[in-house]
């Protein structure tokens, strides 16, 4: 595989936006997903649960695997470091999201191993009418 | 039922949620859901590849866990900030548990919240898969 190296100049770049759109049976897949009630069973109203904002960058935006290969990184040379939500406005079937995204840093880390180097992505979403819904910042490791 | 804000006291543990074991095809099931195709998650031959010993859990499923054990004490929509730092590897077979404490209890932006500290561990072997750190709003008592 050989090592991947991220080049410094990425820190600070924007990646395309997307907008997603919010559906009945991509939040009833991701729910059975996770062990919940299949909600067409049980006639519950549907709840967003709070980790289903990891789908948008993969059915909304490109994916890791294509934003990964703008820095130069293979999507099976990372691991998820740490996730953070912070939610502004509840969401429901129906909204729109938009994202803006930008890469807010590039660092290693010296370990007894070796070297790691970590990449963060933090991402704005607004929804259909302008407010804020969430932001997300995911920190992944590249396994050089 | 979920709680409210009246009822809870720092040093209280949410109740504790068991997930699993977790089975091969889940993977697949959730890689489909949220749209993560990594094959190191559901390809035994390329996690073999990349030095992994096997096919990897999301661990934003692992995650979607500790957030199934908080809504369903601090109720729907009530989650404010989730973060969580991924330790420990979940392969097929493992079982794991949820657990967390409420630190802190507060208002802000006009909400009763509650924040605490969160992990999930191997069943079997109390190995550390995630920890992270979560805010959310709580109901108020009715009066």
């Amino acid at each position: 595989m050989g090592a991947d190296v991220v080049d410094l100049a990425h820190k600070g770049k924007k990646l395309p936006s997307f907008s997603y759109t919010i559906e009945f049976q991509k939040v009833r897949e991701f729910l059975i997903a996770i062990g919940e009630p299949d909600p067409v069973l049980t006639g519950e109203p549907v709840v967003i649960p709070p980790t289903f904002a990891a789908t948008f960058p993969f059915w909304g935006g490109e994916g890791w695997e294509a934003t990964f290969e703008r820095i130069g990184v293979q999507v099976w040379n990372i691991l998820h470091a740490e996730q953070e939500y912070e939610y502004f406005l509840p969401l429901k079937v129906g909204d729109t999201v938009t994202s803006d995204t930008h890469i807010a840093d590039i660092y290693t880390k010296k370990l007894s191993g070796g070297e790691l180097e970590f990449v963060l992505f933090e991402t704005e979403y607004t929804n259909q009418d302008g407010h804020r819904v969430l932001i997300d910042r995911s920190l992944v490791i590249v396994r050089g | 039922m979920t709680v409210c804000f009246e009822d809870v006291t720092v040093g209280d543990d949410v109740p504790k949620l068991d997930k699993g074991p977790i089975m091969d095809i889940e993977l697949v099931r959730y890689a489909g859901a949220v749209g993560d195709f990594n094959p190191i998650h559901t390809v035994p031959k390329v996690a073999q590849f990349v030095g992994l010993e096997g096919i990897i859990a999301h661990g934003m499923m692992i995650m979607a866990y500790a957030g199934q054990m908080l809504t369903a004490w601090a109720g729907p929509n009530s989650m404010r900030r989730f973060k969580a730092r991924f330790s420990g590897m979940t392969r097929p077979g493992e079982a794991v548990v949820c657990q967390a404490s409420v630190l802190e209890l507060f208002e802000e932006d006009g909400e009763a919240r509650a924040s605490g500290r969160f992990t999930v561990k191997g069943k079997d072997d109390a190995s550390l898969k995630l920890k992270g750190e979560f805010t959310v709003a709580l109901p108020r008592r009715s009066r």
